[in-house]
């Protein structure tokens, strides 16, 4: 039986090359940051903080931290 | 600062607070350089040592690659970082791919290979010809990728994937170093600077339409610099959009504001060629407006003038100073919210792309010249049989690349001839002097840090030749030096490295000097040519994708470009300028009348303007009046909205036919429609 707690991660090979999982969690953190984009100019995201920079690497983290937990 | 003296300020190492009285406010310096420069400079080293700790850990090749590309991507503010570093990964999917293609169609055939590359190479050259900024450093880099995969592996060419995608990875850990530094350490914004920089763009526009309005008249060389130094923006402008989420927002705002101020420049220009005396209240009330731009007078005035425009045609001169009085009221209007948008990251009222112009003839000369300077180093270095050779080859290809992204390809091959020794004489005292077969990290990352922060530090440099030099230094001192774990120290490997980098430089520096070699004058022949051939499409009826002031923003680009040239003998560089400014005025005029023609033709089906249009393609003063006449008097048939835009229509007619006439060029005017 699979154990709920054991966590597996799905693998990409390109021409013989396996792309490390993290790669893969990485580029769709950044393709639903990029689509989220719009959304955060609209609620005035940078606005909302003194350092828009660091909030947004900060929002990119959370992101990828949800993708490697939820997939 | 001078040269010797910042060097010399650097050598002491002196730091201590230094209160700078000069200029508008007082700057911390440390051993003479401001606190923003050492700012970046560490933060250029922190990220070039995070890029390297990475790729060493992840046991990654090439990690030199890693560090070049932070050396690369250490520009001084995070969109422009980040605009770069898209069309980088971009640029380098592309170039891999094309490596694949190249080497697999030319397998065993070493001649045809070369040519394959030389070509690819001349195409993204030429491509980048045409674009400005990070744009044109993307095109090219799909180029020199090829030169860095394919031809580094000319021996063993079932390597060229494995390298790409190693290739490809490096890169991205150095683009995600220097992207964690810069927002951890909070690298300047590009569009706080920008927003500065139109402003400033804006009090000199209005500065430049007041002394017009004082009866000054207008300097051409004043205005084309006003020209340059708001076109000279665009780059910026399009880094804008990659910055943050706001981004899309402030580019839209800034291109909107630009193209206003050129829109501004144009309409002082405007009211300069109209007589002096043409209403006085209402320049006195005009320059009141500029001067302490009051919304609500503002308004009142704009109603004063549109009333003068508005009335029948029996003081011209009025009416058309009424007509431009009022198009430089709203520019300057438009510019000022623009501005404002920009810092507040709003959108703007309007939006509007700001294309750019570049010359076709340039780039294919820059393209034909990257194909032959491969060739020509290709056959040279496989005459000389040395071991490294494709090495120097793939030099030769990456200097031919950047220097064609710069404005001057011959002073950037000047700058790598000096820059390069440097770099070597660097690497090679700090790998075989400083390291001395050290193995611990910490080590080396002490060990590079003179050589990265001086490079960074004299990077920050307003002169430009020394700033181009040590932003060479920057990025190949890493590559020289080549850090791998473990360090080799091989003082063979180094020799042939350095030794075949220097040549590639010395190479790409006589080879730009003789094959197509571009002058200055002849670049001048150009933009003129060019203008000329583009008023005679107008005139003609050409349609242009373009909106007016869409349109009027290529055309000020060009006269930007312009005045950067060399000046020529006499006073032959203010001839041309000002020949560029009567054709910009021109052009500008000729297109208005065409909207307003295609507004009243909208309006009555195509009745009234055909006499307007056949004046215009004959480029002819006087039926070009006959036409004004003959719509302002069938305009009282019309509603009262048709009116307006029929007098419009018989005004803008009226204004180009003052132009021909009142243009030293005149005579020229009525060539172009020569063909």
């Amino acid at each position: 039986m699979d154990d709920p707690m054991m966590h597996g991660f799905p693998e990409l090979t390109v021409g013989g090359v396996l792309v490390a999982p993290f790669v893969i969690y990485a580029a769709a953190a950044v393709a639903v940051f990029t689509a989220l984009r719009p959304v955060l100019h609209l609620v005035g995201f940078d606005r909302a903080f003194m350092s828009p920079a660091v909030a947004e690497l900060s929002l990119y983290v959370a992101i990828l931290a949800l993708l490697i937990a939820l997939f | 600062m001078p040269l010797s003296e910042a060097n010399a300020a650097l050598a002491q190492a002196r730091i201590g607070p230094v209160t700078n009285t000069e200029g508008a406010g007082p700057t911390t310096t440390i051993a003479g350089f401001p606190v923003s420069a050492w700012v970046f400079a560490l933060r250029t080293w922190a990220a070039m040592m995070l890029a390297l700790y990475a790729t060493f850990w992840l046991q990654l090749e090439s990690p030199s690659i890693a560090a070049l590309t932070v050396g690369i991507l250490a520009l001084q503010t995070r969109g422009q970082a980040y605009q770069r570093a898209v069309y980088r990964i971009v640029a380098t999917v592309i170039g891999v791919v094309a490596s694949f293609a190249i080497a697999g169609l030319f397998p065993q055939t070493r001649e045809l290979f070369m040519v394959g590359f030389a070509g690819w190479l001349g195409l993204c050259v030429y491509v980048g010809g045409l674009l400005d900024g990070n744009r044109a450093y993307g095109a090219v880099l799909a180029g020199l990728t090829v030169a860095l995969v394919a031809v580094a592996q000319i021996d063993s060419p079932q390597n060229v994937f494995l390298a790409g995608v190693n290739r490809g990875a490096v890169i991205v850990v150095g683009i995600a170093a220097l992207a964690l530094v810069s927002d951890v350490f909070a690298a300047p914004n590009v569009h706080t600077g920008l927003s500065g920089k139109l402003a400033a763009a804006h009090r000199r526009v209005r500065a430049f339409a007041l002394a017009i309005l004082r009866g000054e008249s207008a300097d051409p060389t004043q205005s084309a610099n006003l020209l340059r130094e708001i076109t000279a923006l665009h780059p910026d402008i399009t880094a804008l959009a990659s910055e943050s989420s706001d981004g899309g927002a402030r580019g839209a705002a800034a291109r909107s504001a630009a193209v206003a101020l050129v829109a501004e420049v144009a309409a002082a220009g405007a009211l300069a060629s109209l007589p002096a005396t043409t209403l006085p209240t209402v320049q006195e009330a005009l320059g009141e407006a500029l001067g302490d731009g009051l919304r609500e007078e503002s308004r009142a005035l704009q109603l004063r003038l549109q009333r003068h425009a508005d009335v029948t045609c029996a003081d011209p001169h009025g009416a058309l100073f009424a007509r431009h009085a009022l198009g430089l009221l709203i520019e300057n209007r438009r510019a000022g919210d623009a501005i404002e948008d920009l810092k507040a990251g709003r959108d703007p009222a309007r939006h509007v792309q700001a294309p750019i112009y570049r010359s076709r003839r340039a780039a294919v000369r820059n393209g034909l010249r990257a194909f032959l300077v491969v060739l020509i180093s290709g056959f040279l270095f496989s005459l000389g049989g040395w071991p490294f050779a494709s090495e120097g080859l793939n030099w030769v290809g990456v200097f031919i690349a950047l220097s064609a992204t710069n404005p001057n390809p011959r002073a950037f091959a000047a700058n790598a001839v000096i820059a390069m020794p440097i770099a070597a004489l660097l690497a090679g005292v700090t790998e075989f002097l400083i390291l001395d077969g050290v193995d611990q990290f910490p080590l080396l990352a002490i060990g590079m840090a003179p050589s990265v922060l001086a490079a960074a530090l004299l990077f920050t440099m307003p002169n430009p030749r020394l700033a181009g030099i040590s932003f060479l230094v920057l990025v190949f001192f890493p590559v020289m030096l080549s850090p791998t774990n473990p360090q080799s120290y091989n003082p063979e490997t180094y020799l042939f490295s350095s030794l075949m980098m220097i040549t590639g430089a010395v190479l790409v520096f006589i080879l730009v000097r003789t094959l197509f070699p571009t002058s200055d004058a002849l670049r001048r022949h150009w933009f003129l040519a060019s203008a000329r051939a583009e008023m005679r499409d107008l005139l003609a009826g050409g349609q242009s994708r373009c909106l007016d002031d869409e349109a009027l923003f290529r055309d000020a680009d060009r006269i930007g470009q312009l005045a950067t040239l060399q000046p020529a003998d006499g006073d032959q560089g203010r001839d041309d300028l000002r020949q560029a400014l009567d054709i910009f005025g021109c052009a500008a005029a000729v297109r208005r009348v065409r909207t307003a023609l295609a507004e009243v033709s909208a309006r009555t089906g195509g009745r009234l303007v055909r006499e307007g249009y056949s004046a215009l393609a004959a480029g002819d003063p006087a039926g070009l009046r006959h036409a004004a006449a003959g719509l302002a008097s069938s305009a009282s048939a019309l509603d009262h909205d048709g009116q307006v835009v029929a007098r419009a229509g018989s005004l803008d007619l009226i204004w180009v036919a003052f132009l021909f006439d009142a243009s030293p060029f005149g005579l020229e005017a009525r060539r172009w429609t020569i063909r």
